[in-house]
């Protein structure tokens, strides 16, 4: 065996280890947010992400479930009349939100909210990220106050109550 | 000349079948054909997503802002010809859209491109008076769908709330 042949079959296998290195503590746990008072979070994504023709559909990464919009029970349909959200729904909404970003969602938890941006969640639900949906959930607003919340460990219950209610109509200009 | 000619009508074929997206084309398909004796127009595939082929993606003009067809009942596939469709915008601007012979609506882009979402709703009168006037609103908002058949197909299930309907029996409609 000539040495360059050695030399390079050292390379190989050097590489081959650095490749298979995983995790320094594969049992490292994320912190995130709790689900605990999720049902309230739920209800907001519900009313401004979940509809049918937007988050409401099963080919999404983040899919929202709701009363009026897609449902988990087979043997349920969309519908404000009777019903409500299952935890089975809750929990996949909750679900849905954390596997988004989670280390990102860890930093924030860490920091009280702080930066709340640093989520794609965040962005695009206000619509300071490229969101076919735009600014669903505005700045400032119940819906956008209620998530905030959440994000800091401090939940707003009434703001989310108000941000899981339907807008109303317009009135003509 | 004549081989210049044949490479550029190669080459726009292979521009336009690149620029089909086969996701619609294969959507498209689906729909099925038309039905025999009911010619391209107005009374063509109701209940079908109307925007899926009249878009821009769809290729097919005219374009709809919005469009979908409206039935008397939910245990019916009986179409309500002569309701009126109310569609407001996010800007207050509205729209009033009569249902055609087979209880389709529908809005072109070149009329009114409304801000979304929208909120709807559907009236009838009863007979020929405006004695019994049926009235219901549609209780979410659209967000970017124009067509109803996206979100309003038969059966209703999980991610269907079934087809838009006016009374929950045909019966019940005009008592």
């Amino acid at each position: 065996v000539t040495g360059s042949a050695r030399s390079g079959a050292c390379a190989v296998l050097a590489l081959y280890l650095v490749g298979c290195t995983g995790p320094s503590d594969p049992t490292e746990r994320l912190a995130v947010q709790s689900s605990a008072r999720f049902e309230l979070v739920s209800g907001v994504l519900g009313t401004g992400c979940g509809s049918l023709d937007c988050h409401g559909q099963v080919g999404r990464s983040l899919r929202i479930y709701s009363q009026a919009g897609l449902r988990l029970d087979p043997e349920a349909f969309p519908s404000l009349d009777g019903g409500t959200m299952s935890s089975a729904e809750i929990e996949a909404n909750y679900q849905a939100v954390i596997a988004l970003e989670p280390e990102v969602l860890a930093l924030v938890l860490r920091d009280h909210g702080e930066n709340p941006e640093r989520l794609t969640l965040v962005r695009k639900g206000r619509g300071s990220e490229s969101h076919k949906g735009g600014a669903a959930i505005a700045v400032g607003s119940t819906s956008d106050r209620c998530i905030l919340s959440w994000l800091a460990s401090a939940l707003d219950e009434t703001a989310c109550t108000d941000g899981a209610m339907i807008p109303q109509r317009p009135t003509s200009p | 000349m004549k081989r210049s000619w044949l490479i550029a009508v190669l080459a726009a074929s292979i521009a336009l079948l690149g620029c089909r997206n086969p996701v619609v084309s294969e959507r498209q398909a689906a729909l099925g054909p038309e039905q025999p004796g009911v010619p391209h127009g107005p009374l063509h595939r109701p209940g079908q997503p109307c925007t899926l082929c009249h878009s821009a993606s769809g290729g097919n003009n005219p374009e709809f802002s919005l469009a979908g067809t409206v039935y008397k009942s939910a245990d019916s596939n009986e179409p309500l010809v002569g309701a009126v469709v109310q569609v407001i915008d996010k800007d207050g601007a509205q729209r009033y859209l009569t249902t055609n012979a087979v209880g389709t609506f529908y809005v072109t882009t070149s009329d009114w491109s409304p801000s979304f979402p929208l909120w709807t709703s559907v009236g009838y009168t009863c007979g020929d008076t405006a004695a019994t006037y049926v009235h219901a609103d549609m209780q979410t908002q659209i967000f970017r769908a124009t067509a109803c058949a996206d979100c309003h197909f038969d059966p209703s299930g999980p991610s269907s709330a079934g087809h838009i309907y006016l009374s929950s029996t045909a019966a019940g409609l005009c008592p």
